[in-house]
């Protein structure tokens, strides 16, 4: 039979705010304050870490920051599942490339390429969340990295508690990460940037996850714009903190049951 | 609340369904379709010419596997697909419905250099075009999949976790049938800079057949590749009602994470060898009962050393391995599907492919069991396992065993 599945902490960046402050009003737009080192994003790490990364891996780690219990779980026990979007990498860092290449290919080649920096490459993996999260928590389990837009993060949060209630892991980090500020002329209307995850384990500590089912997309919230992978993530754990504002703390952004 | 669509009582798996492929297509360096790229494969051809899809004279690397098909891009990577699809389905076309889904492998397309040279922005539809759904998309929409679709985007591990997903799904009861496979398009301009960049290329501009060596002391890196992979998964039991031909069964699923560096894996190989080992268990076998192993061996100097200690570390004696990206070079998000199709058909046929260019094998990769030339097994090999392993330190393997109904 299948496991029961339990929440221990979640995060949340939006908006309208970091923890706490992030139930209020939706609107399109940046998260306000993020400061990723204060969220315990590696300094070293950051030149190769887009925005979206970066909000991603502090919404790990504000969720595990306040799961009680969690470091005691063996590394191969625990898993990181993660909804995101491509990331191109940051478009400065082909500018000088492209500027020296003055449209023609040729010269993209022979004087564009020396300019570009050597981890370009690298800042631009669709996984950078999962990779760079999972070094840092050492979270050696089940694993997964879904873009699918809007429903990537709805994926990862279904695929978490299955892993979960099938025994595949005993820890799950689950969520969404995304940016999409400067993106409103491709996406046709209003954006914004975020993060949620949540922490789950098996067995009777923490609230029981509603159902061991597929998260749809019905309940993003309009008001943020486009949120893309971190869409359901982020109003997920708004409904779920919304009916337990009473009986949670907030601590940089997340709360623990 | 956010709606949750609960399963109903009905489709709560209490015992585990078996899982079963039914057919197969992949579009591939060696050739388009699966019988051109098998024989190709075990005749240790070679897929890996100067790069003709772009004037590449400039480039530091000026080769690659590039795919005889038309196109680039976006365009060229949903024709992959589509080519790849339609060789599965030649046999027959799944019911469409909420009990046929959609799991792929792959990353973005990569943007043409002509895009980056414009002022104006690419259009929306340009841009969703690029996205890595994009193809599992348009196979949703073309078969009239209705149940689970998913995109697994983890660099060179997105098909094997794909495939991995869909066998989850079917046996849970979600579905009786998956499109499972991957597609990517690696031979562009940002490609070729990016991965360059890393040192992760071979640079062999003067002999690109000899450029794809897995396990080789003298190799030097790995060479971009392309194409597509697909795979029909079935439930036995539905698979059996229809009168299907069962080509295996994939008995095992793994994966694990490296939780180490993006670029590197561990030197000791404990997230592949976990990977294994997971998938070994979860088909209920030992290390023993694995006739032949397909290598992700990269032909780089840190994977195929690191993986081969993992496969020391859980089986212990030699097996046959062989890393057929020898052949077709590395098709990164395609990879997993293309070697578990060739797993596959090292069941069917009873025959091992062998790696290609491997010819002094690196001591610091131990005794292996290099298949160096295509070996028969004479009707004794009954699994198989393939490897996967990514940027960003995803591990996916995927065991296949000879059906019990073939």
């Amino acid at each position: 039979m299948p496991r029961h599945v339990r929440i221990i902490g979640a995060s949340l960046f939006c908006p309208a705010g970091i923890g706490i402050f992030g139930l209020g009003p939706a609107s399109p737009g940046a998260v306000p304050g993020f400061d990723p080192i204060a969220c315990g994003v590696p300094r070293k790490h950051l030149k190769t870490m887009t925005r979206a990364v970066q909000l991603g891996v502090a919404g790990v780690n504000a969720a595990l920051a306040v799961a009680p219990g969690w470091a005691e779980i063996r590394p191969e026990r625990r898993g990181l599942f993660v909804g995101a979007s491509p990331q191109a990498g940051d478009a400065e860092d082909l500018a000088a490339a492209l500027a020296a290449a003055g449209g023609d290919p040729g010269r993209f080649a022979r004087e564009g390429v020396s300019l570009i920096p050597p981890l370009w490459l690298v800042k631009g993996l669709s996984n950078n969340v999962l990779g760079y999260a999972s070094a840092q928590h050492d979270l050696r389990g089940d694993n997964g990295n879904w873009c699918d837009g809007q429903l990537g993060g709805a994926i990862a949060l279904a695929q978490a508690v299955h892993a979960i209630a099938e025994g595949r892991v005993d820890l799950a980090i689950a969520g969404g990460a995304d940016a999409l500020l400067g993106a409103e002329s491709v996406v046709g209307g209003p954006c914004a940037e975020g993060a949620a995850f949540i922490v789950l384990v098996a067995g009777e500590r923490g609230d029981a996850v509603v159902t061991a089912g597929i998260p749809s997309e019905d309940g993003v919230e309009e008001g943020f714009g486009a949120l893309g992978a971190a869409a359901v993530p982020v109003a997920w754990v708004r409904s779920w903190l919304t009916d337990r504002r009473a009986d949670v703390g907030g601590v940089r952004g997340a709360w623990s049951s | 609340m956010p709606s949750w669509r609960a399963f109903g009582p009905d489709t709560r798996v209490t015992s585990r369904r078996r899982v079963v492929v039914t057919a197969v297509g992949m579009v591939t360096p060696l050739g388009v379709g699966v019988e051109r790229t098998w024989r190709a494969t075990l005749a240790g051809e070679n897929g890996v010419r100067p790069i003709q899809r772009f004037d590449a004279s400039d480039y530091p690397v000026r080769f690659a596997a590039e795919v005889d098909v038309p196109g680039s891009g976006a365009t060229l990577k949903q024709a992959l697909a589509m080519l790849a699809l339609d060789e599965a389905l030649a046999s027959g076309v799944p019911a469409p419905g909420s009990r046929l889904g959609v799991c792929l492998g792959s990353e973005a397309a990569r943007p043409p250099l002509e895009w980056l040279f414009r002022t104006t922005p690419p259009a929306g539809e340009e841009i969703a075009a690029l996205a890595p759904d994009a193809p599992t998309r348009m196979i949703a929409r073309r078969l009239g999949a209705l149940g689970p679709r998913s995109t697994v985007s983890t660099a060179c591990t997105s098909s094997s976790q794909a495939i991995g997903e869909a066998v989850l799904r079917i046996r849970r009861g979600e579905v009786d049938t998956m499109i499972a496979g991957g597609v990517d398009v690696l031979s562009e301009p940002l490609m070729v800079v990016g991965f360059s960049k890393l040192g992760a290329l071979s640079t062999r501009n003067d002999a690109p057949e000899h450029a794809s060596r897995p396990f080789d002391l003298h190799r030097d890196g790995f060479v971009l590749g392309e194409g597509a992979g697909m795979l029909v998964l079935e439930e036995r039991e539905h698979a059996i009602a229809r009168g299907a031909s069962i080509l295996a069964e994939v008995t095992g699923y793994g994966c694990s994470c490296n939780a180490w560096r993006i670029t590197d894996s561990p030197p000791d190989g404990r997230g592949a060898a976990a990977a294994m080992l997971d998938a070994v268990t979860d088909a209920g076998l030992t290390p023993d009962d694995i006739g032949y192993i397909n290598a992700h061996g990269t032909s780089t100097p840190q994977n195929d050393h690191s993986e081969s200690q993992a496969i020391h570390r859980v089986f212990g004696k030699p097996v046959p391995v062989s890393s057929t990206k020898g052949q077709m070079g590395h098709l990164v998000a395609a990879c997993g599907a293309v070697e578990a199709i060739l797993c596959v058909l090292a069941l069917r046929d009873q025959v091992v492919p062998p790696t290609r260019n491997l010819v002094t094998p690196d001591p610091a990769c131990g005794d292996l069991d290099h298949v160096l030339v295509a070996r028969p097994t004479h009707g004794l090999l009954r699994h198989t396992l393939t490897n996967a392993f990514g940027f960003g330190g995803s591990n996916g393997s995927l065991v296949f065993s000879m059906s019990d109904t073939s």
